[in-house]
């Protein structure tokens, strides 16, 4: 009996999700105690279940849940490590976010409209983390669609109606493809798991038509680059800045975007296989396509006067690390863009979390607005400074060990030109997050801030959660060598996982 | 004397500590944590190597015979100028914590890069000291202050992109190598001249090997004191420590680029006394002296580049050359915070040292120098050493005349004391660095031929300076603004920007290209 509960808990751990989803559309916007209290009960109980299975993963356990819907066709959740990489880092992230999406919405209307779709939007993550084949990762990724709609348009002005509108064409878009994709991998090989280094039953197919394979695989990129943000069809991401912050960090760090990369990164090495991606000269397509994208956010992002919306360039440019480490192949390489996958979470989720703060308490969005801001919140503007230090890549610091590896991971490749990149991306990422951290703290205010309600600089629940993220960051790059940190966690899942690469 | 290992942490994280407690309410204790921290440098002397595998990429702390001998000048020169800064005459500077937090942060990051022992360390260290070294260039937060900032962080950060680039070739061969086993990887590394190439320029811009210098001229004068002090006695010394762990340094040469970095550390020495004669700030000649040494000092690399078997001999003459540089530059900065109407008499004897005078520190390091050259370059070099004693000569007697008098006033005890304490150590350490590196060469300076050889060229200078004082006010001295070809490079640049900007709204005004509604 414990053994077969066991055994479930990858379906426990995506009900809670859903049932809480479903507790807070029932309470309705009133009642706001027992609201919360479900809230956090849902995403404490769940990272619990994430970090049980991931412990049983490291045991050599396996959990696995299959349901055949049709002939021919399985819902199928596995938690291999990979899957469990993306858990823990939207289950942790998830509870800290809520922390603050709750103390961030105090006293805004449509509580329970929010919470429940964010709720949605966790399962819908973690369904894709967990899905064990094409056809689940395409279920979630399509609800993950249409969870989030409702909270980029949450404002309901129509700047956000706008926004909201560009986000579903660019993301439909992205599903159509992906569900052709997918419709088609199935109609050629039918069902399989993933399976580590590529499908056979796929080589088989793509031996006999090349041409077909090679289509597919653009088809499945194409569907999952949209979310991924890869240049060009990045549009939707700065766009939907106008998202409360909690809803930005949600989106830049954990959902919607490392919905893309993660579904590359599956696609790649576990659909295809990197040596059959190569063969059929995908990657070097996609590793391009990246690296324009970094460069490009970032050029982007320098021109931006606005907080958010500079952030938002940002992760357009740092996300594609993680489809660049992917591409570029070689154990090295994609053990960086794993770490990435969570590094890059940690920062940007602070980064939005301290911008979230300057709105709410100095009433701040524009950074030339930020002059002095250090000195009014030192803990906020500390908790930005590593944040936005670990996007550069500066040492300790989580970023730094991501460019490491995919810089050595890229030059055993033979590919010296991912070096020119990130050297590029470092002093382009300078360049826009320097002046930044030099306003905050060097220069002195000019404007006449709301003094402090108590002790605190801001109201604790939106202080408690960049300040733990920030942590995160730091000991993920001081602690890099350590067993259990992300970049452990990668080299476990690719020594494991991949060694043939 | 053995020490326990893990207190070789103890030198980056006291600074950082004492730091932390200036913030809160335990000033007066944080300050005095503060002037002692970079007395636990010494403990380094004395203590094994530090593995840290679980820190960063797999850490280790060591101190190597480079990093032994940079300990002599900063451990004095860090607790002088914390001394002053703490002591001194900045009591009511507003931003004081702010300052102080700069130093701490500057001398932990400098005693990280001394420390580290492993290649992702020295990075850290390395790019740690660069941004730390920002808030006390823009100290004084006046549109000067924050114009040198900006050309100090743009050309040291993109220095370290060719920095970040070498790192990760060097890591890609040879994973987070141990430093002591770096120059053998690199020498052996499949793109050895790409790397070397990499590793030179990098570190040349904090080395400030000419045209790279434009920097250091800006931001010396305008940072404070003690932030001016540790800049150039310590911080540009790091690129020093950085190329001696990283090149191929006896182990393979490399002609082409070590004659080109010989040649431009010379070159270096000679332009920038040139132009810090011209100066009229005496901490800006202080720079233009700073890269003028600094530039024999590459050249002492770029000969050890050039001919492994002097690696060693060359070695031994930059720790020495480092160490008297260091403490002079030191007390040289730090005298320049005095007020007192006769402060001459404190930059008087570390001035004559730079000089070369004979029996001072300087002497003794120009020996080294001349030996590894002429062992390197045969007797060519006699001529150019000849003619950069008697310009650096000059250019101090430059330095003497314009600081002199202080604009009056009473100094404190403790800031005095730093200063003459630095001089004091000045006249002693080089010689103690220099006995345990290269005995023949102390016995050599102290030889009369030797005396005669430093004395020449510090009498033509000094007659030199003498014409000068004769003529003035009859010919005009040329101008030179400070850092020399940065401004009219930023006035083009502005020029430029502002032209594009008019062209753009033209063409947008153009009936031509305006779209039909």
């Amino acid at each position: 009996m414990m053994a077969a509960a066991y055994g479930l808990l990858p379906l426990a751990a995506l009900l809670i999700a859903v049932a809480t989803a479903a507790i807070v559309f029932a309470l309705g916007d009133a009642r706001r105690r027992q609201r919360t209290f479900w809230n956090l009960f849902g995403a404490g109980a769940k990272l619990v279940l994430v970090l049980v299975m991931a412990y049983g993963v490291l045991q050599g356990d396996t959990f696995e849940v299959a349901w055949p819907v049709l002939p021919g066709i399985t819902l199928r959740l596995a938690a291999d490590r990979l899957a469990l990489l993306f858990a823990v880092l939207s289950a942790g992230l998830w509870l800290v976010t809520t922390v603050y999406a709750i103390a961030y919405l105090e006293g805004s209307g449509q509580r329970a409209r929010f919470f429940g779709f964010f709720s949605l939007c966790v399962a819908a993550t973690f369904g894709i983390a967990l899905a064990g084949n094409p056809f689940t990762f395409l279920c979630f990724y399509e609800l993950l669609t249409l969870a989030t709609y409702p909270l980029v348009v949450h404002r309901g002005h129509p700047a956000a109606l706008a926004a909201g509108r560009t986000y579903l064409i660019h993301t439909l878009g992205g599903g159509a493809a992906l569900l052709a994709g997918t419709a088609a991998l199935y109609a050629a090989v039918g069902e399989h798991p993933y399976t580590p280094g590529g499908m056979p039953a796929v080589a088989e197919w793509a031996a006999q038509a090349p041409a077909a394979a090679t289509a597919v695989l653009g088809l499945l990129l194409g569907g999952v680059a949209v979310k991924a943000a890869l240049f060009p069809l990045q549009g939707w991401l700065p766009a939907a800045m106008v998202a409360p912050a909690p809803v930005s960090a949600l989106l830049h760090a954990v959902a919607v975007v490392k919905a893309g990369a993660f579904g590359v990164v599956r696609i790649v090495e576990d659909v295809y296989g990197h040596a059959l991606a190569a063969e059929l000269h995908v990657t070097p397509v996609l590793s391009a396509l990246a690296a324009v994208t970094v460069v490009y956010g970032s050029v982007r992002a320098l021109a931006q006067v606005d907080l958010k919306r500079r952030l938002a360039f940002s992760t357009v440019s740092q996300v594609s690390f993680i489809t660049l480490g992917v591409a570029v192949g070689g154990q090295l390489a994609l053990v960086g863009g794993l770490a990435h996958l969570i590094h890059q979470g940690l920062m940007k989720v602070t980064l939005f979390f301290c911008a979230g703060n300057y709105a709410e308490t100095l009433g701040e969005h524009r950074i030339d607005a930020l002059d002095g801001a250090g000195r009014r919140m030192p803990a906020t503007s500390a908790a930005f400074t590593v944040a936005a230090l670990g996007m550069m890549g500066a040492p300790p610091l989580a970023g730094f060990i991501s460019k490491w590896y995919l810089g050595i991971g890229a030059l055993g490749q033979g590919q010296g030109w991912v070096v020119g990149v990130l050297v590029a991306s470092t002093l382009l990422n300078a360049a826009y997050f320097l002046p930044i951290l030099r306003r905050l703290w060097l220069l002195s205010a000019t404007r006449d801030w709301p003094a402090r309600a108590g002790r605190a600089e801001t109201h604790r629940g939106l202080l408690y959660p960049p300040l733990l993220t920030a942590a995160a960051v730091l000991l993920a790059g001081l602690l890099a060598a350590a067993p259990l940190s992300p970049l452990g966690w990668a080299v476990r899942i690719v020594e494991q996982g991949y060694p043939g690469l | 004397m053995s020490v326990p290992a893990p207190l070789l942490l103890l030198p980056v994280l006291a600074p950082l500590a004492a730091a932390a407690l200036l913030a809160g309410r335990a000033r007066p204790l944080g300050a005095a944590l503060l002037v002692a921290a970079p007395l636990t440098g010494v403990l380094a002397l004395g203590a094994e190597a530090l593995g840290l595998p679980w820190l960063l990429l797999g850490t280790r702390l060591e101190l190597d015979a480079l990093g032994r001998a940079l300990l002599a000048p900063t451990v004095p020169v860090a607790t002088a100028a914390l001394l002053a800064a703490v002591a001194g005459g900045g009591r009511a500077d507003p931003r004081r914590a702010g300052l102080l937090a700069a130093l701490a942060a500057v001398m932990a990051a400098f005693m990280g890069v001394l420390l580290a022992a492993d290649l992702a360390s020295l990075y850290l260290a390395y790019s740690a000291m660069t941004l730390a070294a920002y808030p006390l260039v823009v100290h004084a937060r006046t549109p000067e202050a924050f114009r040198a900032g900006r050309v100090y962080l743009t050309m040291a950060l993109l220095a370290e992109a060719a920095v970040l680039a070498a790192v990760l070739l060097i890591a890609a061969e040879a994973g987070n190598v141990a430093l002591a086993e770096a120059p053998a990887a690199v020498a052996g590394h499949e793109q050895r001249r790409l790397l070397v190439g990499l590793i030179l320029l990098g570190f040349a811009v904090k080395a400030g090997v000419v045209p790279l210098h434009a920097w250091l001229a800006l931001a010396h004068p305008v940072a404070p004191v003690p932030g001016s002090a540790l800049l150039s006695a310590l911080l540009v010394k790091a690129a020093l420590v950085a190329w001696w762990r990283l090149l191929p340094l006896g182990e393979a040469a490399l002609p082409t680029l070590g004659a080109a970095l010989a040649a431009a550390g010379l070159l270096s020495s000679l332009y920038a006394s040139l132009v810090g004669v011209t100066q009229r700030r005496p901490k800006t000649v202080l720079a233009y002296s700073t890269v003028s040494q600094m530039g024999l000092m590459a050249a002492l690399t770029g000969l050890a580049l050039l001919r492994p078997a002097a690696a060693p001999a060359a070695g031994a003459a930059l720790a020495v050359f480092a160490v008297h540089h260091g403490l002079a530059k030191g007390a040289l900065f730090l005298g320049c915070g005095l007020h007192g109407r006769r402060r001459g008499w404190y930059l008087l004897l570390p001035a004559l040292a730079l000089a070369g005078a004979p029996v001072t520190s300087g002497a003794l390091a120009k020996v080294g120098l001349k030996q590894v050259g002429a062992d390197v370059a045969g007797a060519a070099l006699g001529p150019l050493l000849l003619a950069v004693s008697a310009l650096t000569t000059l250019l101090l007697a430059r330095f003497l005349a314009l600081a002199w008098r202080g604009e009056g006033g009473r100094d404190p005890l403790p800031q005095r004391l730093a200063v003459l304490a630095l001089v004091a150590l000045g006249l002693v350490l080089p010689w103690g660095v220099g006995w345990r590196l290269m005995p023949s060469g102390v016995a050599y300076a102290l030889q009369p031929s030797a005396l005669l050889d430093a004395l020449l060229p510090v009498l033509a200078g000094a007659a030199a300076a003498a014409g000068a004082l004769a003529l003035q006010g009859r010919v005009a001295m040329p101008r030179v603004p400070e850092g020399d070809w940065i401004k009219p490079a930023l006035l083009a640049g502005m020029r430029l920007r502002r032209a594009a900007r008019r062209a753009g709204r033209r063409l947008r005004r153009s009936p031509a290209l305006s779209a039909p509604r």
